[in-house]
């Protein structure tokens, strides 16, 4: 028997229909379809298509070199090398304001120099708060986009091989730059060395503080090779821009302090890391890299100081003016020594810096301490005694400061001192006979200590209008001359074996050389006659040209001198007599904590959490 | 009594004078005279008559009378479509019919259909709109624990912002910034469910399961909200009038100490705070303090803001046209509405003519038109709109009653001379001034809802198919103007002078002339719908039915100002089969897309089975007497929601830098930043739903169902920076990788009993619901409780408070607190992880978060006649509130605020230490103390009184020479009294204009 399959049912059933139906039905569809077809098809491409409004993307930045170059303009952002502002690093302290050399105004205890100060330093805070000291992931967005703009740039049509070659020395540069800063704070870290695609490849373990410091002199040496990449810059349209100068620099820089104990060391500054220890030290003494760091900075020197370099120690007019102009000027305003600078201050902020009190009415977020002003020595390379009373002659307020270091009064603000610009207000830090506070103009208040400073606000101050600054833009120094000098000093002292052995005269030759741009006399070589006085004098010499540049904060640490971190802090006691005379007696003010996890930062915790092998500093 | 015997034999005699010819034509038979009402006590027409199995050419009238002659032994059955028919007891003379609703031919509103109760398989709830009282403003604020598994809670107190905020069913169940609002359809477009008058609802339903909203797919995840209006039915014109007028006071308001008490506790803290009584203010010296019982009022004032400015109550006028009616041909429904509203304020009223108290004056209508074409093609054209205006003082209202609270009561009169206002140190804002004086807003809000649907019936081609197109446009428009000027303070006592006369302070701002500002805050927006359906409707045998339906839909919403629509699609359909209206199956789908996510993961497909099973049809229950009707059902399936917070996280953008400057300009040249890194997979949320429940009808006046569901929800955006390295080097979008769950039960019970001059309806429902977190990227915690992995969504975190500090030893002996230093009377902490440090690590989960775990509401009716009194309760339990939600009352002296509320009476002291119950005040800013912990955070159940209504309505006899229908009086209570254990708030509405509790009187005529 044959069966009929379902197909020959189906036509059976629609024979059956009659033929009006059929046709009626049919029309039916036909009319279903229609509408459907009108309202679906033309929508359905591009009903939910995505709205073709600011789609600018990463292909669209690198078609043009405009796009290229705004671009490159976020790789900057992520500098810490500007002067701190409310709500910002810090909040509003200078990092040397956590050292020995200074403070925070003690009134505002949010100011992030205070957590280090009383050791309240968390590890959540420190690297990972927009207000703690450096945050820790923002090194790696200005890594990406270096890493991008490298990796990306050729293929810019309206660039021509200058630009882009420019362009991948800047980065390259500024990823040295940004390893150099994590270096320091955290030793070795995750090295990063290309733009990643997939958030799965980022799960980079820590390298080794050798195998960071290496790669960060194979970035420096790739770049001083590059072509069409200046040796410093000359247009001042491009001041703080990279440069083979600020690699040279960063190069010097790194090898400086990798040469310095706090790394070149054959244990690490505490236990419990184990066979991780290399992640903080290189587990070995190599005093060869003293040299290695003397030869960098010689190089960087010379190149800077060639003819194509320019550069010099600055020169002008004004000796007392030297310093200042050096460390927060631009060129055409006479500084010739700056390598790198920031230029990153708003003028609003003018107010964070001045001192506290009419006429002025700052907020003098920062002071200096009284171990500060006894690192000066006289102009003629003689410490004063400050350990006995001082009484000064009638009418001499400013009697003990007289014939300090000239950059004294650049740096600091003190009692008597009258500003050159401002000759009507004069700084009163003095108390009456018995103790209270009667100083009108600048007047103590509650600055803390009986200084201010006057760093990045001197020469600044203005006559007619306390409030508004001065055209208030210092170019706040990120890499200067002077270091290389003080670097190469540093270098050549430490490589020389023997404690007792006298430096070599070229030592001698970079000190003075800073020294007399700043009107000091030379070092007197019968007094610092040996390696270690040498060392100390260098010491004192950084903290004096380098103060608050957050040079000293780094440099206490890969010194391994961390007591100086506790002081004790002193301040001086002014009184002024009925007779008009003042006394001065040095007292302590406070000793401050100091542990020994602090040598370097943590990484965030909740960072660390995430198990991707960043392994935690110790003591954290 | 007497009074209703009177009607009584009035109604009587009515029919025996209109029935005496037909009794003499036909003495064999007897007349029977009956009234024709439904459960709600409404008359029923065009009922008629089965006598001894032969209809009789009668039908009830339009007031429900019906009259026939039948043999006195017949059985009769009173008969009419939709409900059940009623066997009449014979031999009595004014019979008294009650017909129930029949179940199996009710319809309830569903997506794009509506199927009768008997055969729906899915999990829906819904309302008639006549249970909802209409002395409310918003919808939304009508249905508060009426609908099991619908969550509400609600916002302020003003009027005209005094809708619900947010509407949740079964509670929330996704995180982040993804919404777990469900998508609101009235009359089957997306619209706001606020501006639907509630006199024009048919009915609200709540579509819960997948079966009830796979058909919306991408968007039916979080269940769907509808609410059908009204439409004119074929018969003679019916108008309807009501006006009602109601006034409002707040439900709770907090209270403060006097300034005579003030100001000691305020020299106490100082005192205590370790501050240097020289530089107190002279008003607190222990001398003067005396003033502020005896003294001068104008420097010793003792000022209650609150109730300086506020009214005792507040009036709110309604009134309602409705009328409808219709033929074969065109039918309509058409509806006018009008409220106004005024608010609290006093002192408003300027000289100059202009009064700036809170207020609202709204106009709606509605046209609901049906008009058949042909007699197989029918046309639907709705219109409907509403002109909103608001008037407001210029400063914002939580602001304006935050000021109330927070202004101290001591320390300044309220004008200090003339125009100057009283003002003090800090002091420059006035709250009298802030209405009198400063000026107005003015808010203006349209909007217009249009919608058409065609419809075509080629049932004689196809039996029982149908084509149809519907297309609707909305919009709506908002702007603000007003006039505001500035206005002078003065500190009247800033000093004492040296012979005890207090020393006026300078006069402070300025004193400006009126400037208007506006229209300006424009807002306009714009939804289109296009759908075009087919409907597939049949029996076969008269068994087999089939149900079938596809549509497609599209629909785009433009926001004013965001270039970027919203926009969905979707084609989807569903087919039901049933078989003798016992073995019900239906499967539902949908493939559904929206604008936001990749062209891969634009669409999804969302498919939904459900089955049930009509025991009660079986024959082994058929004739069980006392169970009437028994259904089993069952639902699973997936849906999306495509709400999920992120909009085009695919699309990698490079955006605008925070730019660098490089050289001497200090102009910031503009920078270009990497923008977030895609979610290449960005899609919606996937849930997945099952669902169980039943149905069950008993005795004839009880309804009872309960549903019991487990829900899985994947797909939740979750944080990608939380376990991402931070090498990555940049920022990286949230990825589909959350993953929540819920389960929980709803029930409801009704009991519905009619006696012949008696009414009786008692009903409760109820929802619970858990749910859990499942997964989330969260960074690694050092403490396992630290984590919200496997807590409620929302769950709150904080600090377990163990008291006070009793003494410096005490403090000594505690584990550090590091929010700042602790003296005694602050609160302790208690050391969650033992590393003797109270800080944030110590913060646990612990109470419930606020929105409800629970939630009930009771139900109760009683009528007599023409005299009914209504009832509705609400009560949401398994809450918590955090106090500090309004640090104007409960942070005393804290968080600027300048008062002691009586909450902090009985603050600490030494002599108070074992008493005390508020830590100590202090007049410096104190961290510690105010950090969330469990002493801020209370139980936050609460029973209210919703709705409680005395209606009376005229008798019929009375009315029966007049053309009205029906004439009805009612008063009305809502949120009467609330049950809970907070003082001074309100347990919903914690800060800013306070939940009110109000009375109305109404009137409701209809001819």
């Amino acid at each position: 028997m044959i069966r009929p399959n379902s197909k020959v049912i189906f036509l059976r059933i629609i024979l059956k229909l009659k033929n009006e139906r059929m046709k009626r039905f049919l029309k039916l569809i036909t009319i279903v379809i229609a509408i459907g077809y009108l309202l679906i098809t033309p929508s359905c491409n591009d009903y939910l298509e995505y709205p073709l409004v600011s789609d600018f993307n990463e292909d669209s930045v690198f078609v043009k070199r405009i796009n290229v170059e705004k671009f490159l303009m976020q790789l900057y952002v992520y500098n810490n090398a500007k002067l701190p502002f409310a709500s910002s690093r810090l909040d509003r302290s200078l990092l040397d304001a956590a050292t020995d050399i200074g403070s925070s105004l003690y009134v505002q205890s949010a100011y992030g120099a205070h957590k280090f100060n009383k050791g309240t330093v968390t590890a959540e805070w420190v690297t990972n708060d927009a207000m703690g000291e450096d945050v820790f992931s923002a090194h790696y967005k200005a890594i990406r986009i270096g890493w991008k703009l490298i990796e990306r740039v050729d293929e810019v049509p309206d660039a021509t091989q200058e630009q882009k070659d420019r362009i991948k020395a800047d980065a390259k540069t500024m990823i040295a730059m940004h390893y150099f800063e994590m270096l320091k704070r955290f030793g070795g870290v995750p090295l990063v060395k290309k733009s990643f695609l997939s958030s799965n490849d980022s799960y980079v373990i820590r390298s080794s503080v050798e195998e960071t410091y290496k790669y960060i002199i194979q970035l420096c040496d790739e770049v001083i090779k590059a072509p069409n990449f200046p040796l410093v810059v000359s247009d001042k349209n491009e001041f703080g821009r990279a440069s083979k100068a600020l690699a040279m620099g960063i190069k010097s820089r790194t090898l400086l302090f990798v040469a310095s104990p706090l790394f070149n060391n054959d244990r690490p500054y505490l236990d419990g890391m184990g066979s991780n220890s290399n992640l903080i030290c290189l587990m070995k003494i190599d005093n060869e890299l003293w040299k290695s760091a003397a030869d960098a900075t010689l190089e960087a020197i010379d190149s800077c100081e060639s003819a194509k370099g320019g550069l010099s120690l600055t020169n002008g007019s004004n000796v007392d003016m030297n310093y200042t102009i050096a460390y927060q000027q631009f060129p055409s305003k006479g500084n010739t020594e700056m390598i790198m600078g920031f230029m990153a201050a708003a003028a609003n902020n003018f107010l964070n810096w001045k001192p506290r009190g009419a006429p002025f009415n700052g907020f003098s977020s920062n002071v200096p301490t009284f171990n500060y002003v006894e690192m000066f020595q006289k102009k003629d390379g003689t410490y004063r005694d400050w350990e006995n009373d001082t009484i000064s002659p009638v009418n001499q307020p400013s009697y003990p400061y007289k014939d300090l270091d000239p950059r004294f009064a650049q740096i600091i603000g003190f009692n008597g001192q009258v500003y050159p610009e401002l000759p009507t207000a004069v700084l009163e830090m003095h108390d009456d006979a018995s103790g209270n506070p009667i100083g009108k103009n600048g007047k103590k208040g509650n600055a803390q200590f009986a200084h201010y400073l006057n760093k990045y606000i001197y020469g600044y101050l203005d006559n007619t209008s306390f409030t508004a600054p001065k055209a208030w833009k210092p170019f706040t120094p990120y890499l200067r001359l002077t270091e290389l000098y003080l670097n190469r000093a540093e270098a050549l002292n430490e490589y020389m074996g023997d404690e007792n052995a006298k430096p070599t005269d070229e030592v001698y030759a970079r000190l003075n050389a800073i020294r007399q741009r700043s009107g000091m006399l030379e070092v007197d070589e019968n007094v610092f006659n040996t390696k270690a006085k040498v060392r100390e004098l260098i010491q004192r010499e950084r903290a004096i040209e380098l103060g608050f540049e957050d040079s000293r904060f780094f440099d206490l640490k890969r010194w391994k001198l961390g007591d100086k971190f506790k002081g004790p802090i002193y301040d001086i006691k002014i009184k002024k007599l009925t007779n008009n005379r003042y006394t001065f007696k040095k007292y302590i003010y406070e000793v401050r904590p100091w542990f020994e996890n602090y040598y370097l930062h943590p990484f965030p915790p909740s960072e660390v959490n995430k198990q991707y092998g960043l392994i935690q500093n110790p003591g954290w | 009594m007497h009074k209703i015997n009177k009607f009584r034999s009035k109604f009587s005699a009515a029919f025996v004078t209109m029935l005496l010819v037909t009794l003499m034509a036909s003495a064999q038979l007897k007349t029977y005279k009956a009234l024709v009402v439904d459960e709600n006590m409404q008359p029923i027409a065009g009922a008629s008559v089965i006598a001894n199995n032969s209809s009789l050419p009668v039908m009830s009238t339009v007031k429900g009378v019906l009259v026939f002659d039948a043999a006195p032994s017949a059985a009769i059955q009173i008969v009419k479509s939709g409900y059940v028919t009623q066997s009449l007891a014979a031999n009595a003379n004014d019979l008294f019919v009650v017909l129930r609703t029949d179940l199996k031919q009710s319809k309830i509103a569903m997506g794009y259909n509506s199927v009768s109760k008997s055969k729906n398989t899915a999990s829906v709830s819904s309302i008639e709109g006549d249970k909802l009282h209409n002395s409310v403003s918003a919808l939304g604020s009508a249905l508060y624990g009426k609908i099991p598994g619908l969550f509400m809670q609600q916002g302020s107190g003003e009027p005209g912002e005094d809708q619900p905020l947010y509407y949740f069913i079964r509670g929330t169940i996704t995180y982040g910034s993804a919404s777990n609002q469900p998508l609101v359809m009235v009359d089957g477009f997306e619209r706001d469910i606020n501006t639907v008058q509630v006199e024009d609802v048919q009915s609200v339903s709540v579509l819960k399961d997948a079966a009830a909203t796979a058909i919306y797919g991408a968007r039916g995840a979080n269940g769907v909200l509808l609410v059908t209006t009204k439409r004119g039915f074929e018969g003679p014109i019916k108008a309807s009038v009501s006006v009602q007028t109601g006034f409002e006071m707040p439900s709770v308001m907090p209270t403060f100490l006097s300034s005579y008490d003030f100001a000691t506790k305020y020299r106490e803290a100082y005192i205590n705070d370790g501050l240097p009584i020289a530089s107190l203010h002279p008003r607190y010296d222990t001398k003067n303090i005396e003033n502020y019982k005896t003294g001068d009022p104008y420097y010793y004032p003792n000022i209650d803001w609150a109730s300086e400015m506020l009214k005792s109550n507040s009036s709110r006028r309604q009134a309602d046209l409705q009328v409808s009616g219709g033929n074969s041909i065109g039918r309509y429904f058409v509806s006018m509405n009008y409220l106004g509203s005024e608010g609290l304020y006093k002192h408003t009223k300027s000289p100059s003519g202009w009064n700036s108290n809170t207020s609202v004056d709204r106009f709606r209508f509605r046209s609901n038109m049906d008009v058949n074409i042909k007699p197989n093609w029918t046309l639907r054209a709705d219109i409907s709109g509403q002109i909103d205006t608001k008037i407001r003082p210029i400063m914002a209202t939580t602001d304006y009653w935050n000021l109330l609270y927070k202004t101290p009561s001591n320390q300044f009169p309220m004008i200090a001379s003339g125009s100057v206002y009283g003002g003090g140190s800090g002091n420059t804002v006035n709250p009298l001034a802030e209405v009198q004086y400063r000026g107005y807003r003015r808010l203006n809000e349209r909007a217009v809802m249009s919608n058409v649907e065609t419809k075509y019936d080629f049932s004689e081609l196809v039996k029982g198919l149908k084509v149809g197109l519907r297309f609707g446009y909305d919009n709506n428009y908002s702007n603000r103007e007003g006039w505001q000027r500035s206005y002078q303070v003065q500190d009247v006592f800033t000093a004492l002078s040296a012979d005890s006369i207090p020393i006026a302070g300078s006069v402070v701002g300025n004193a400006g002339s009126f400037s208007y500002f506006g229209p300006d805050s424009d807002q306009q927006n714009d939804r289109l719908t296009i759908e075009a359906f087919s409907e597939y409707n049949r029996t076969f045998n008269s068994k087999h039915s089939v149900d079938a339906m596809i549509m497609y839909h599209q629909d785009k919403y433009i926001l004013d100002g965001d270039p970027k629509a919203y926009a969905y699609q979707f084609v989807g359909g569903r087919l039901s089969y049933d078989y003798k209206q016992k073995y019900l199956t239906e499967f539902s789908c949908s493939y559904s897309g929206t604008e936001n996510f990749t062209t891969e993961n634009r669409f999804g497909f969302f498919p939904a089975i459900s089955a049930g099973w009509v025991l009660s049809e079986e024959n082994f229950l058929k004739d069980n007497a006392s169970l009437d009707f028994l259904k089993v059902r069952a639902s699973a399936g997936m849906v999306g929601n495509s709400a999920v917070g992120d909009r085009f996280t695919y699309v990698q953008q490079y955006v605008g830098g925070t730019g660098w400057n490089f050289g001497a300009s200090s102009a910031g040249a503009s920078g270009l930043v990497e923008g977030t890194f895609p979610n290449v997979d960005f899609s919606f949320e996937k849930a997945y739903k099952y669902e169980v429940g039943i149905d069950a009808h008993m005795f004839k006046y009880l309804t009872a169902w309960v549903n019991l569901y487990y829900e899985r929800r994947e797909g939740i955006l979750t944080s990608s920076e939380s376990v991402i390295p931070g090498t990555f080097g940049g920022s990286i979008a949230n990825v589909n990788a959350g993953v929540t769950n819920r389960k929980g039960i709803e029930f409801a019970l009704e009991f519905n009993k009619q006696l012949r001059d008696w009414g009786f309806r008692a009903g409760v429902n109820g929802a619970f619901n858990i749910n859990k977190i499942v997964s989330i990227n969260e960074e690694p915690k050092p403490y396992a409780y630290l984590s919200v992995q496997g807590l409620p969504i929302s769950q709150p975190f904080m600090l377990e408070a163990v008291g006070f500090f009793q003494n410096d030893a005490d403090i000594a002996a505690s584990p550090f607190q590091s929010y700042g230093e602790v003296k005694p009377g602050d609160i302790k902490y208690k050391d969650q992880n033992g590393d003797d440090i109270i800080n944030d690590l110590d913060r646990k989960p612990m109470m419930n978060g606020f929105r409800p775990k629970a939630e009930f509401g009771f139900d109760l009716a009683v009528r007599y006649r023409g005299l009914e009194l209504v009832a509705f309760f609400q009560s949401q339990l398994g809450r918590s509130v955090n106090l500090s939600s309004n640090p104007a009352i409960f942070h005393s002296l804290q968080s600027g605020s300048s008062r002691i509320s009586t909450f902090a009476a009985n603050s600490w002291t030494p002599a108070t230490a074992t008493t005390a119950d508020y830590p100590r005040l202090t007049t410096i800013s104190n961290t510690n103390n105010y950090k969330e912990s469990t002493f801020w955070y209370r139980n936050g159940d609460f029973l209210r009184l919703r709705n409680l209504e005395i209606g009376y309505s005229l008798p019929q006899t009375l009315l029966s020479r007049t053309k009205v229908k029906t004439v009805k009086l009612f008063v009305r209570g809502l949120n009467l009294f609330t049950l809970d254990n907070l003082k001074m708030v309100d347990p919903e509405v914690l800060s800013g204009y306070p939940v009110m509790k109000s009375y109305h009187v109404g009137l409701n005529v209809e001819l």
